[in-house]
């Protein structure tokens, strides 16, 4: 266990390394920052001296290691369009992500498992019809359709929520469903696929023979073995639930990193695409890990 | 969509959506609020570094200027109460006394002087110095409450620009420090910022000090609501009481609501699509002006922005100083463009590029696609480059444009010298234009003091453009806001949305 934590947490700064140094190249290639900031009438040597306060007229290399060194030191820069240290202006949006974020999380999974369960009992039956549907629909809609028609449902037409913006739990209603609904989906056929798979296995038909109650059966047998594939997909979808959060953030007007992040992009506000990478990196490595240390948990076999 | 037919569920769930927004909102029901939806939220409150209108809007509640253009346009005393020009280069200006900024401190003429030469700065300049370098080249203070203004040359636009320069506290800006300054700004304007939740709200609180007394509403909120639909949703929800830029097909929807509103201006914003005159097939005249005759603008108007836009031969909008109303557009005659091409040497017409953005302006993509389709008719194949606007600025800024090119001229001082200068000027970048009768000209309406006679050098400026036809010349924009009823307000052709001129509607 301890050296798969040491694997993990050597994988963390080449992770780190090698995203922050791809997306440095993309968004120091693709455009010119000073041009996107200066007011349309700049003159060329106005342009020059900007370019040349910011450091833009160093080479990228130059650039790029002088980016890593003061990283290292926890400097991110300043965000020259936020006028703040890059990484706080970051970290001041990730809340309201993370919380977007964990609110999807706790519905879909509340409702996907034990409908995937429900519905591997029953196959074949109405209700594994409607979790194929919810299956169906949900991976098929795009978020941000699925994001206006819940709006115009319920919060124009029925005006039981807001429309958009954060501040209250009945905010956070419509964007999380919004953002869960995909993760619902995979869920919910993961569930039911991987729960018929073990249902059908020899030791299931074992304890049934000898008069284990259904429902330990389940949730003991089948659903206990089920669980590493689950905890797989799930941990890696949450990952990428948490780094996707744009569209929901950009439709419900929820502010948040995804957002922020997109925008700096768009501006070539490098010190904030660079922070927010660094922090979507991080996340994403430590839900990996969490994920790693769960087969312990679950898994006696990998425990030994 | 027919949202009100379904107005009786929605009378009935009332209650329950208001027992949401009562257990939500604590909000003080004594307090009048009143909400404001834009795009974008301002990047920083630094009048100086962020220049995008709708941050110069929401920044001009917080800041008070000079000068200020009241709603019809007209320049009225502000900060300063009187000017004069003891030369044509030199005004002097007394200063409002009593004013106090948000912080108590009192506001002088050093906060002018200090506010003017940092944004005309030239070491490590900042994003506004382009709209005050050459027009003011220092300011300093003569006692506590006149201040002397310096100009290379005399400017006839000198009252209109310093409408457009928010006054900065020297002490508090000292005090903080420029970044802190730029997240808690301190002015002298009607409304104080009580909140900032970035990218969520901004909160504005009635400052009640103000010169000019405080305002009808207590409290403003700004909102950054990206999408458009999202935008719409708000209003109809009745979440938010002005948005911006709806869309023609909409109107009706708004009209047919019994609590909501539509407010058009005229506004400063002319569209066109411009064609690099120096290069093939461009260089030749008769090629520009086949391309106009080619264009049917009120069709385009009609069809395509409900008829919400003003077809302009001008590169002035009609809503700003300077525009001739007299001016005659190409007529829409297909046939006399073929004969123009043919003669130009290009009886089949050819095939050219043309840039614009997806997404910047109303209906832009729908507009070029339209326009191309237009051309066709006189042999004109156009392929088309519409990136999202931050690629298009970008290409278009690096100069990197062989055919044409659509965009839109906005105009910070509702004054066509400042169209000259971003479109036409050869010296101040002037897109892709160098004609040196035309610069000479440009010249002598800047230093012409007589309002008649700057407009008679306009008239003057307008036909030769027209003639020289560097543009297809297409239409200034309609600005359309969706507003609640529960509100006075009107809308200005500058996009400005001032709280202090909104009232509550019995």
């Amino acid at each position: 266990m301890l050296r798969t934590i040491g694997s993990r947490l050597l994988q963390v700064p080449i992770a780190l390394l090698g995203m922050t140094l791809i997306v440095f190249l993309f968004v120091t290639a693709s455009g010119d920052p000073v041009l996107l900031l200066a007011d349309p009438g700049a003159s060329d040597a106005d342009l020059e001296a900007m370019r040349r306060e910011l450091g833009f007229d160093r080479p990228w290399i130059v650039q790029y290691l002088s980016f890593l060194g003061d990283a290292l030191t926890g400097d991110f820069g300043t965000s020259f369009r936020h006028r703040l240290p890059a990484m706080d202006f970051v970290l001041g949006q990730l809340p309201a992500t993370l919380e977007l974020a964990a609110a999807s999380l706790v519905i879909a999974t509340a409702i996907s498992i034990p409908l995937g369960i429900t519905a591997a009992r029953n196959k074949g039956k109405p209700i594994d019809l409607v979790a194929t549907m919810v299956a169906v629909l949900g991976q098929s809609m795009p978020v941000f359709w699925l994001g206006m028609l819940l709006i115009l449902a319920f919060a124009v037409a029925l005006p039981i929520f807001p429309v958009g913006g954060r501040g209250t739990l009945a905010h956070l209603v419509l964007p999380a469903v919004t953002l869960g609904w995909y993760f619902n989906a995979l869920i919910t056929r993961m569930v039911r696929s991987t729960m018929l798979e073990t249902l059908n296995q020899n030791y299931v038909r074992t304890a049934r023979a000898k008069g284990v109650p259904e429902r330990r059966v389940v949730m003991r047998h089948a659903f206990r073995n089920a669980q590493v594939p689950i905890i797989t997909v799930w941990g890696l979808q949450a990952g990428n639930l948490l780094t996707g959060t744009v569209v929901a953030e950009t439709v419900f007007s929820w502010p948040g990193l995804g957002r922020a992040s997109v925008a700096a992009v768009l501006a070539r506000d490098i010190p904030v695409v660079m922070a927010s990478v660094f922090v979507f990196t991080v996340i994403f490595l430590v839900i990996n890990l969490l994920v790693d240390l769960s087969y312990y948990l679950i898994d006696p076999r990998i425990r030994q | 969509m027919t949202m009100h037919t379904i107005r009786l569920p929605r009378a009935a769930l009332l209650s329950l959506g208001l027992a949401v927004s009562m257990a939500t909102a604590p909000a003080a029901w004594a307090q009048s609020t009143v909400t404001i939806a834009q795009g974008v939220d301002p990047d920083v409150l630094d009048p100086g570094h962020d220049t995008l209108i709708t941050s110069v809007s929401t920044m001009l509640n917080i800041y008070d200027t000079l000068v200020q253009r009241t709603g019809e346009g007209d320049l009225v005393p502000s900060l300063a109460t009187e000017w004069r020009f003891p030369e044509p280069t030199v005004m002097e200006l007394d200063l409002r006394q009593g004013v106090t900024f948000h912080d108590g401190s009192p506001f002088t003429a050093a906060d002018v002087v200090f506010s003017l030469n940092r944004y005309v700065r030239e070491e490590n300049p900042l994003s506004i110095r382009p709209q005050i370098a050459g027009i003011i080249d220092s300011a300093e203070a003569i006692d506590d409450h006149t201040v002397r203004i310096n100009m290379p040359t005399p400017q006839a636009t000198i009252v209109a620009n310093l409408a457009r320069y928010p006054i900065l506290s020297a002490s508090a800006f000292e005090e903080m420090g420029e970044d802190a300054y730029g997240q808690a700004p301190v002015g002298t304007g009607p409304y104080a910022l009580a909140q900032w939740d970035r990218n969520e709200q901004i909160v504005l609180e009635s400052y009640d000090e103000h010169w000019r007394g405080a305002a009808d509403v207590d409290r403003v909120v700004i909102r950054p609501i990206p999408e458009d639909f999202i935008r719409f949703a708000a209003l109809q929800a009745g979440e938010v009481d002005i948005i911006g830029n709806i869309a023609p097909e909409r109107v009706p929807e708004v009209e047919a609501d019994p609590d909501l509103r539509v407010e058009a201006v005229r506004s400063v914003r002319n569209m066109f699509v411009g064609m690099n005159p120096n290069v093939p097939p461009f260089d030749d005249i008769r090629v520009r002006r086949a391309m106009n005759h080619a264009v049917n603008v009120p069709a385009l108007v009609e069809a395509i922005l409900g008829g919400h836009g003003y077809p302009n031969a001008s590169p002035c909008s009609g809503a700003i100083f300077g525009y001739d109303p007299s001016i005659e557009p190409y007529a829409y005659d297909p046939e006399q463009a073929r004969e123009l091409l043919a003669e130009a040497g290009y009886p089949d017409g050819f095939t050219v590029t043309m840039w614009g953005p997806n997404g910047r302006y109303l209906k832009d993509r729908e507009m070029q696609e339209a326009i191309a389709g237009q051309l066709s008719a006189i042999g004109v194949r156009v392929e088309h480059h519409m990136p999202e606007w931050s690629e298009f600025i970008q290409h278009f800024l690096s100069g990197d444009i062989e055919g044409m090119y659509f965009i839109g001229t906005g105009n910070p001082i509702l004054d066509c010298e400042a169209t000259m200068g971003y479109r036409f000027d050869s010296r101040r970048g002037g897109d892709f234009y160098n004609r040196p009768e035309l610069d000479a000209l440009i010249d002598q309406q800047i230093q012409e003091l007589d309002p008649e006679r700057r407009e008679e050098i306009f008239a003057e400026i307008q036909a030769m453009i027209l003639e020289d036809a560097p543009w297809i010349f297409l239409y200034d924009q309609e600005d359309l806001y969706g507003v609640n009823n529960r509100i006075e307000w009107s809308a200005r052709s500058d996009e400005m949305i001032w709280a202090y001129d909104i009232q509550l509607a019995d």
